[in-house]
This record gives structure tokens, C-alpha cells and sequence, in this order.
């Protein structure tokens, strides 16, 4: 004997896909933070922090300046210096974004896609933010406080908007979201 | 009449000669402290505070924790009261004995009761003899779960009635950590020298990773501030911890630039019993075994070390998750030296490590929190705006 199956509302239907998008998301954003407070993603998260430094040494050479690297830290010739902790280096924006990007219903290319452009986006920005903050820091503690606390606050939230939002636009464009959304 | 008269006089002088006497024997006595009554004096019964806890108050307490020295004579009939502090109530019948041939019969109280009579019986109790309590339980207790260092030791009485004016009391009851610890700080050199530049300590070749110090926790056996007075488990015996036990030892100290510390059984720091936390000022390591020699070891982040040369400035040990100490006073033989050296030998009092880096945190936890709520609303949204294909 078949089974009737059992009449979804209509209202609800159409409510799935943003469910499934925020439990998905969630997940993955969960998921994502606990790997990186792992032992082996501590370590990575400490190696990458100071692959940012040694690159914002580079940078700064490269433009002419003069930097000291220790570890993590970026050293000022006059002894200033700041330092690349957890929280410091944008992975937890990057995860942030890893989720939303994986959890929103795209095509693996489009996904690949955003995960590359999104991660570089935010990368440059945080060493862009890093160097910035070694030179107000020398000259001023006042200026250093607004731009660390609220300027690149700020903006670094901006920027990640802007790039799912980009990013949304690119796969609402492609039709993948139609489908996806059945 | 004048013979009667003298009389009257002689007898009323001498009347008021005896009340002089008396009331200055009296007064003197006060004064000095001197009475007929008996003396008291014991042995502290000083228990594992932990142990109280784990017991829920229910001790065994050792003979002669009080004896009484009689100063007069107690005949046979007299009463004889013990009385246990506030709180407490005999666990099982107490028992008296003496140096003499007098018994003690149990007349009333004891188990039960805060308060034990017995009579004296078989013999008088003279003077000079004394009379010892022997050992028993108590219940109720709980008052030692909480440290009650011997100077404030609660009081056991005992009362010849009849011969004492009052009870005499003897602080008879306290409680201690339960464990103590010898610490031994190290000898470290910070290279300031190329290539190490002050991240680095001294060896050969120069390295990230050193120890700091050593630690041994053990039971305590002797009261931390009267040494002779022995530390008791609740069943009255020599206090003891397990070998399973462990404890969270902090250390105070300057810890720039370190970005783990550790536990060993090794002192080259090879293998690692338990990860700590550090910060600038401390570090905190947990799950240190005890009953054995334990290696502190800290690892630098490849940023400039910071210095101790007068060594640790303080080292506090606590229970952890164990529940057989509370905690155990720390015996620093040696504090410890980190310091800069150069080429030459020896702390380098004349280098100046360069200021503190600032970290430079991305977004705070609330400013993740409001982004990651409009992502979602963001793409739940869009979602929502996008109409489904059919």
C-alpha cells in the first residue's frame, strides 16, 4: 500500500533554503573555528602568523622601511613593535567567510572561486592593516588606538561584506542560486 | 571587764587577721594564676584539611590529644567532664586511663554527645598523677575542613568537678593544607649575543627551549608553622596523598616572550608530562604529578625573552582537580636566575631588552558576532529574493 506523503506548506518550502543555508552555515563556522583551536591548527595558525610578519617585513622593505622580525612580532628600529597573535592573522574572518561561502547554495567552481578571492581579499587587507598599524604606532599611541580599535574594525567587516556580497551577485548572476534554491 | 574586753579585741582582731589572710591568699592567687586545680597539657591532633572534607568530619583522634595532671588529691566518686569543641559529638565511647590505680567509669554522654562524665573509681586520683585521654572517634568535624593552623587549634576541655572552678582547656584540634612542596628555580642565560639576539637561551647550540625550575609535592607530614606537631589523615594515622593525585602549580615571574610552558619528568625537557598556560606575569601549569621530581620547561616564541634575575617572585601550589590536599606551602630553596648574557660571563646588567610588542587583534569578539549576523541575514535574504525555478 503507498504512503501519502505527508503536504509541506508552501510557506515553509520557500523557507528551506534559508534554514538550510543558516544551520549549514552555522556548521561550517563552528566546525571551522574548532579545527583552527586544535592542536595542528594552533600550530598552522602560529606559522601563518608569522609568514604575515615575515611578508609585512618584506613589504616594507621593499618600499624602503626597516623592520626586525621576532616570531611573530614586527620590530621598529626605535623598538616599537607589534605582534601577529591568534585573532591577529584574519583567520577567524576567513572562517567566517568559509562558511557563508561554502554554505550558500553555488556550484563547487563558484565556491572554489570565492574561497581563493575572498581569503586573498582579507589577507591583503589584514597586512595592509598590520604595516599601518607599525607606523601610526611610532607615531602616535592615541592614533594607534582609533585605527586599531574602530578604522580597521571597520573596515576588515566592510570588506568581508563587500566580498560575499560581490560573491552572492557572481552566483545570482550564474543561475546556480535558482537551482540551487529548489 | 577590761580582761573581757582585751578578749573581744584579741578575737576580733584575729578574725579580722584571718579574712586579710584569706582574701590576700585569694588576690595573690588571681593574680599569679596559681589555684588547687589541676593542670592540662596534650599532644595537637593537627589533620589533612582535604581529608576532613573527603571524611565529612568523622575523625579518628589519637590517644592523649589531652591529659590532665591532678595537683590535688580527687577521691573516688568525683566526676570527671571532656568536653569536644562546638560541633563535634564523640564517634565512638571515650576512655580515660591514669598513672596511678584510679578508673574512670563512663557515666554519662560519649557517643553521641559533645561531652563525656565519668566517675573515678577504684582509687583515689592523687597528686601529680595524670590522667589520659585515650583515642576514639568524633563526628561533626567539619570545622578542620577548613585550615585552623595550631595557634587557633579549637580547644578540648576537662574538669575535675569539685576541684576545678571551671573547665581547663586545651587547643587540642587543627588542620593543614595537606601537602607541601619544595621548590629549586634554574640557572638560565638569555644569548644577547648574534644571531640569537635575546630570543634565544645560552646552550650549544642555542635554544628555544629551557627549564626554569624543579618541583617535588608530597604529603605533609609536619605542620607548616610548629614543625614538631605531626599532620594526621582522618583516621589518625601519618597524613599520606596518592601517587594519582595532582596539583596546579603557578609561577610569578616575568615570562616575556614565551610562548608555552611545561611539565617534564626530564630535565632536558625532552618529553612533557602536561601543557600550562603563560602570560606576561605567570605561568600556570596543572596536572603536575606529585610524589615525585617535576621539571618546569618554557619555550620561546622567537621574540625577545624577558629576564629574571633575581629569579621567580612567587610560586603557589593548588589542588588542582585532587581532592587529597587543598593546597601545600611552597619551600623556595632557590628562586631561580634568567638573565641576559653577552661575550663575556655571567648577567649582563646592562642590557635593556627594547619595549613590549602590542598586539594587534583583527576584529573583537563582538565586532565577529555582528559580522557573521549580517552575513547570515545577508544570505538568507538573497535567498529569500531569489525566486525558486519551477
Amino acid at each position: 500500500m503507498p504512503s501519502n506523503p505527508v503536504p509541506v506548506p508552501t510557506k515553509w518550502r520557500r523557507a528551506l533554503p534559508q534554514a538550510h543555508f543558516a544551520l549549514l552555515f552555522a556548521l561550517c563556522f563552528i566546525l571551522g573555528i574548532g579545527l583552527v583551536l586544535l592542536p595542528p591548527g594552533q600550530k598552522i595558525d602560529q606559522d601563518f602568523s608569522r609568514l604575515l610578519v615575515r611578508i609585512s617585513r618584506t613589504v616594507i622593505g621593499i618600499w624602503g622601511g626597516a623592520a626586525a622580525v621576532e616570531g611573530a612580532i614586527l620590530r621598529a628600529p626605535g623598538g616599537f613593535a607589534v605582534e601577529m597573535r591568534d585573532g591577529c592573522n584574519g583567520i577567524n574572518v576567513m572562517v567566517l567567510l568559509w562558511a557563508a561561502i561554502l554554505a550558500f547554495p553555488a556550484s563547487w567552481k563558484l565556491k572554489a572561486y570565492g574561497l581563493a578571492a575572498g581569503t586573498l581579499a582579507i589577507q591583503l587587507l589584514n597586512v595592509a592593516r598590520f604595516i599601518s598599524l607599525f607606523y601610526i604606532g611610532q607615531y602616535s599611541a592615541a592614533w594607534f588606538e582609533f585605527a586599531h580599535g574602530y578604522l580597521w574594525e571597520t573596515l576588515l567587516i566592510l570588506d568581508t561584506m563587500v566580498i560575499f556580497w560581490l560573491w552572492v551577485g557572481r552566483v545570482s548572476r550564474s543561475g546556480a542560486l535558482r537551482h540551487a534554491g529548489n | 571587764m577590761i580582761l573581757s574586753t582585751t578578749k573581744e579585741q584579741i578575737k576580733t582582731y584575729s578574725m579580722f587577721g584571718l579574712t586579710r589572710v584569706v582574701l590576700g591568699f585569694m588576690a595573690v592567687s588571681v593574680w599569679t594564676g596559681v589555684s588547687l586545680a589541676g593542670t592540662i597539657s596534650g599532644n595537637v591532633a593537627d589533620y589533612n584539611a582535604a581529608d576532613v572534607r573527603s571524611a565529612s568530619g568523622v575523625l579518628t583522634v589519637p590517644a592523649n590529644v589531652a591529659v590532665y595532671t591532678a595537683t590535688s588529691t580527687i577521691t573516688i566518686g568525683s566526676s570527671f567532664i571532656v568536653t569536644l569543641p562546638s560541633g563535634f559529638t564523640f564517634g565512638s565511647a571515650p576512655s580515660l586511663t591514669s598513672s596511678g590505680t584510679a578508673t574512670f567509669s563512663l557515666a554519662s554522654g560519649g557517643t553521641g554527645s559533645r561531652s563525656a562524665t565519668f566517675t573515678v573509681a577504684t582509687a583515689n586520683l592523687t597528686s601529680g598523677q595524670t590522667v589520659n585521654l585515650q583515642g576514639f572517634t568524633v563526628h561533626g568535624a567539619t570545622a578542620l575542613g577548613t585550615i585552623t593552623p595550631v595557634a587557633n587549634a579549637l580547644p578540648i576541655t576537662l574538669q575535675a568537678v569539685g576541684t576545678d572552678a571551671s573547665p581547663l582547656s586545651f587547643p587540642a584540634f587543627a588542620s593543614a593544607q595537606g601537602a607541601t612542596a619544595v621548590f629549586v628555580g634554574a640557572i638560565q642565560f638569555i644569548d644577547e649575543t648574534p644571531p640569537s639576539n635575546a630570543t634565544e637561551f645560552l646552550a650549544s647550540p642555542d635554544t628555544l627551549t629551557a627549564v626554569i625550575s624543579a618541583i617535588a609535592i608530597s604529603a605533609q607530614t609536619t605542620d607548616p608553622t610548629v614543625g614538631s606537631v605531626p599532620v594526621l589523615g582522618s583516621n589518625g594515622l601519618v597524613n599520606s596523598i596518592s601517587n594519582s593525585d595532582t596539583a596546579t602549580v603557578t609561577i610569578s615571574g616575568n615570562f616575556r616572550g614565551i610562548a608555552r610552558v611545561f611539565s617534564s619528568h626530564v630535565s632536558d625537557c625532552s618529553s612533557s608530562i602536561n601543557n600550562g598556560s603563560v602570560s606576561l606575569g605567570s605561568a600556570v601549569i596543572p596536572n603536575v604529578p606529585v610524589n615525585i621530581e617535576v621539571f618546569f620547561c618554557e619555550t620561546g616564541s622567537g621574540a625577545i625573552l624577558g629576564s629574571d634575575p633575581n629569579g621567580f617572585s612567587g610560586v603557589a601550589v593548588s589542588h588542582g582537580t585532587s581532592t587529597d590536599f587543598l593546597s601545600a606551602p611552597v619551600n623556595v630553596e632557590f628562586p631561580g636566575i634568567i638573565c641576559y648574557r653577552g661575550s663575556v660571563g655571567g648577567c649582563d646588567a646592562n642590557f635593556v631588552p627594547p619595549p613590549l610588542a602590542i598586539p594587534t587583534p583583527a576584529l573583537s569578539s563582538w565586532a565577529m558576532i555582528g559580522l557573521a549576523a549580517i552575513i547570515l541575514l545577508f544570505g538568507a535574504w538573497k535567498l529569500k529574493a531569489t525566486p525558486a525555478t519551477p
